[in-house]
């Protein structure tokens, strides 16, 4: 299966890094991009503030690498003719020191409902904002009411859009208040929010913070599945969990604990799709920079799939006994389809009657390679570190017919490339599977399955 | 007669592999060795030497393998070999905490290309628990559970996960017979009836707080919130 590069350097702008959303919308690709926050390291002004001076030199940094906030933008692609629209650009607003800056750092989450198209621009600063498109072409800021959570409320974006039981469900992720360099997966309001008349507001919380668990910290992943709402949380104390409800009642039960029982090395939900007679869940470790697990060497990630009687099989992943019988995995594969550096599996799409897995490569960053302090042997360090200088770059993609046997797409991307990392986004459609990708130092690309 | 591949059981001191291998040794495909510690050694030689300050170690491997120490040269490999084909078509399945070394884990992976491995871990606070109820004297809590940890993590970590289980002594505890029935799936073998309890262990011992490396390292184990 061959795939066509359509897009590359972020459209014109490196600093656009990663693509977040894509839907297919009135014969289009919708693409929704981003990059960098408002403060060096994703730092909040709190966090910037408790670095004294060094926040100065990290400012003079970005500043001599011309390094900026690009903002959020939604880019359309027309298949037939093959052209690029920015059909939305955030506005402006004035930064910390007077001069513009972006309002939305980038576009988490895309649904067409209702013969719309709806979108979530992350917050830099604020709470995130529903875009909605009618025609294909203009925008709309859809008010929310701030979700009922009032205006104070730290709700700078969402992660998905699943709409189940006439309602709209999404979730939040991320903080700006008091933000440290990896809280954008984390959240204050860790519940599943609902409307059943999105257009005016109404939305609710319809389930505990954290299902009861104050280890939970957000909701991370959302999908409907035989007829139910599940939810896979971020749990970095215990490892991720994974509730289902009815939508309508909304009455949880947890069907997964402790990361399916790998622990905290599988912190997160970070992905989930229904394929054939099964919910299939990607999980992995949430990055933690120098702290953390991180700091033992790679953590791979792994892929179960779960019945609708809530029965569940490691489809790839380390085998282990299990409070539900043991679980070896049904595909053969070990965690990381058997790369060790592969972090995970990012998104989940089904085209043309095949499972496609998009992974990250976790390489692109040094932060795996153990210190002396991890105790680790220094062999085994500086294996890590070979293995870091020999990547050749790139990112996995994997598929399947039957969720059970996989074969790899590819498993170093679709060209050389020392800054491409991952596959953030997949994107079913008429006219081809889509790829959108999460780059370091470099901008987005987007590719279409086919030949040119 | 096809000689199964054996099963070695990593486990520090106090980790609680006894009952462990009492439990596996009451299937009938299982033959669980005493700890030998054959592996410690590379050859007969050295392990004779060795034994010569622990002659109940001497006494049990001779009377289990006659002669086998009467060629110093002969590799220890290949006394486990040996005991492999005369526990086949039994797995034989091996403990010691001495064979968590590197050059010991070498030495088996090298004898036994295809052999199974189970990673036994407890939480490091229950581990100096049983430990210091032995009357033990000498370690160091930390160094007692993080070095041995350490050599796992990065023994396994090459290996093929279809050939490597890590387990928590806690979940073996909660459920012995449940447990046993996975790892005896696990090898291929037909599950005990009756599996012996494992014996209540002694409660939390005083042990100073545990580092920052310790902690990092005993959450990647599975263990919540170390203390």
């Amino acid at each position: 299966m061959g795939f066509t590069c359509i897009a590359r350097d972020g459209l014109g702008d490196h600093q656009a890094t990663i693509v977040q959303a894509m839907a297919w919308f009135r014969g289009r690709l919708w693409v929704g991009t981003g990059g960098r926050s408002l403060n060096p390291m994703g730092l909040g002004a709190a966090g910037l503030a408790r670095m004294g001076p060094l926040a100065d030199l990290l400012r003079e940094r970005d500043r001599l690498r011309g390094r900026a906030p690009v903002g959020a933008r939604i880019w359309a692609f027309d298949p037939a003719s093959g052209d690029w629209e920015r059909v939305f650009a955030s506005p402006l607003e004035p930064g910390p020191d007077g001069a513009p800056v972006p309002r939305d750092r980038n576009v988490r989450g895309a649904i067409v409902l209702d013969g719309a198209l709806w979108m979530g621009a992350s917050s830099m600063r604020g709470q995130v904002t529903l875009l909605r498109s009618v025609d294909g072409h203009a925008f709309e800021e859809v008010p929310h009411g701030h979700f009922g959570l009032g205006p104070q409320a730290d709700i700078p974006s969402l992660r998905r859009f699943v709409a189940a039981g006439g309602r709209l469900h999404t979730a939040f992720v991320g903080r700006n208040q008091g933000r440290g360099m990896l809280d954008d997966n984390m959240s204050d309001f860790p519940a599943v929010q609902a409307s059943d008349d999105p257009l005016n507001g109404g939305w609710r919380a319809v389930g505990e913070p954290g299902f009861g668990d104050p280890a939970n910290l957000s909701v991370n992943e959302l999908a409907e599945f035989a007829g139910h709402l599940y939810a896979g949380t971020l749990n970095p104390r215990g490892g991720f969990q994974l509730w289902k409800a009815e939508p309508g009642a909304y009455r949880w039960r947890k069907i997964l604990d402790r990361g399916a029982f790998a622990g905290p090395v599988a912190s997160i939900a970070a992905a989930m799709i229904p394929f054939g007679d099964h919910l299939y869940v990607a999980s992995g470790l949430q990055r933690q920079g120098r702290g953390g697990l991180d700091r033992l060497g790679p953590m791979p990630g792994e892929l179960l799939r779960v019945a609708a009687d809530d029965s569940w099989e490691l489809v790839m992943g380390e085998p282990r006994v299990t409070p539900h019988g043991l679980k070896r995995p049904i595909s053969g594969l070990g965690a990381g389809f058997g790369s060790v550096f592969n972090r995970g599996v990012w998104c989940l799409a089904e085209h043309d009657g095949l499972l496609y897995a998009g992974c990250g490569d976790i390489r692109v960053f040094d932060t795996f390679i153990p210190d002396a302090k991890s105790g680790l042997s220094a062999g085994f360090r500086a294996r890590m570190a070979e293995a870091r200088a020999n990547w050749p770059g790139g990112f996995a993609l994997w598929r399947s017919a039957d969720g059970a046997r996989w074969e790899p797409v590819t498993t170093q991307g679709f060209e050389a490339d020392r800054h491409t990392y991952g596959i953030r986004e997949l994107a079913a459609t008429p006219a081809g599977l889509f790829v959108g990708t999460a780059a370091s130092g470099a901008g987005f690309q987007v590719w279409r399955s086919g030949r040119p | 007669m096809t000689r199964p591949p054996p099963l070695f059981v990593l486990a520090a001191p106090g980790q609680g592999a006894r009952p462990l291998m009492a439990a596996l040794d009451a299937s009938p495909g299982i033959l669980a060795l005493p700890g030998l510690h054959l592996a410690m050694a590379r050859r007969a030689g050295d392990l004779a030497a060795w034994h010569a300050r622990t002659p109940r170690l001497a006494e049990t491997l001779l009377r289990v393998l006659p002669g086998a120490l009467d060629d110093p040269d002969r590799p220890t490999g290949d006394l486990l070999a040996s005991l492999a084909e005369r526990a086949a078509p039994r797995v034989m399945a091996v403990e010691s905490h001495l064979h968590l070394a590197p050059a010991a884990l070498a030495r088996l992976a090298q004898a036994f290309p295809k052999a199974r491995w189970l990673h036994l871990t407890r939480h490091p606070a229950a581990q100096w628990a049983a430990y210091a109820a032995t009357g033990a004297t000498g370690a160091d809590p930390g160094r007692l559970w993080l070095e041995p940890q350490i050599i796992a993590h990065e023994f396994l970590f090459d290996l093929d996960p279809a050939r490597r289980l890590r387990l928590r002594f806690e979940d073996f505890a909660a459920d012995p017979a449940g447990v046993t029935a996975q790892l005896c799936a696990w090898l291929g073998v037909e599950a005990p009836g009756p599996v012996p309890a494992p014996p209540a262990g002694p409660g939390p011992a005083d042990v100073p707080p545990l580092d920052e490396t310790l902690r990092l390292w005993a959450r990647l184990a599975g263990y919540e919130e170390p203390t």
